[in-house]
């Protein structure tokens, strides 16, 4: 194996903890989703934390390791599906950030809530189904997916 | 190397599909092991975390493996219509028995969840769903390495 091949592992292995992440954080939170006790809402939330810490590390592979292929491939920097890969994995981190700052929120509440009582909140039903928070959730993930298509297709090599 | 350039593009989308489906089989097979995990730590919320890792499962894992092993099956047929590298047969290697122990995980999801996440079949889940997702893990190091090629 050479250099391109254990690049290509990394860079690989970092799209699999992103989307692997993805679909893990997708399986807690459409779970909360059908949930109305705060405390079975607090633990599903509290579960879905590893899967942002494999989303993390592995939008850190896959861009690291992603240039670095670059370099050591020989594409060009200004190809179509580079150029829009880049785009497109900072408007995943941005939208996944948002997302995920209002899912602590969220998280916050719910355990609160479970502590006082355990009670059906309609603020919490409200904050788990805010169409702004499941558009930046379920975005991001579509965005990722695009990612990976462009990785396959490649437009513009 | 330069084989990613020269990719034909009729093999684009069941490699889409074989790359997607083994992402998503990665990611639901974590949760399942999370949530197995869980289950044996948080006693007060193993009835409802035994039953989401068994749904996730049926409703997730299993629909992930077929369209992973579909893809699979429709790129090799037209990158390698003869004989198949080695690092291909690793793949088929982990799948086929991972097969195998994807229905010994089913059962064992489910005797969980219908115990409420008590008992030996929910700890037996919490130490296999690893084991299967080691094996996933070299597959993708062995399809993405491509060792020998």
């Amino acid at each position: 194996m050479d250099t391109y091949d254990w690049l290509l592992f990394l860079h690989v292995t970092g799209a699999f903890l992103v989307l692997g992440g993805a679909v893990m954080a997708g399986i807690f939170n459409f779970a909360a989703l059908q949930r109305e006790r705060p405390s079975e809402i607090a633990v599903l939330f509290r579960l879905a934390r590893v899967a942002v810490i494999a989303i993390g590390a592995g939008m850190g592979m896959t861009l690291v390791f992603g240039l670095w292929l670059v370099h050591t491939a020989g594409y060009g920097w200004g190809q179509t599906w580079i150029v829009l890969a880049l785009v497109l994995w900072v408007l995943s981190n941005a939208l996944g950030g948002i997302g995920g700052g209002r899912e602590k929120r969220t998280r916050e509440l719910a355990e609160r809530l479970a502590a006082e009582g355990d009670a059906p909140s309609q603020e919490l039903t409200a904050r788990l189904r805010d169409p702004v928070w499941l558009a930046l959730s379920w975005g991001s993930g579509i965005v990722i997916v695009a990612i990976l298509a462009l990785m396959i297709w490649k437009p513009g090599a | 190397m330069m084989l990613a350039l020269v990719r034909p593009d009729s093999w684009n989308f069941p490699l889409f599909l074989h790359v997607l489906g083994a992402m998503v089989l990665v990611g639901s097979t974590g949760a399942v092991a999370v949530l197995a995990l869980a289950t044996r730590k948080r006693q007060a919320q193993g009835e409802l975390l035994s039953r989401l890792a068994f749904r996730t499962l049926i409703f997730v894992v299993v629909p992930s493996w077929i369209v992973m092993r579909l893809g699979a099956q429709l790129i090799v047929d037209k990158e390698f219509s003869g004989k198949a590298p080695g690092w291909v047969g690793v793949g088929f290697v982990v799948s086929e028995p991972g097969l195998i122990l994807l229905i010994a995980l089913g059962v064992l999801a489910w005797v969980s969840a219908r115990r409420g996440g008590v008992g030996r079949a929910s700890v037996a889940l919490a130490i296999l769903t690893p084991v299967y997702l080691a094996a996933l893990a070299v597959a993708w190091w062995a399809m993405s390495a491509k060792p020998g090629a």
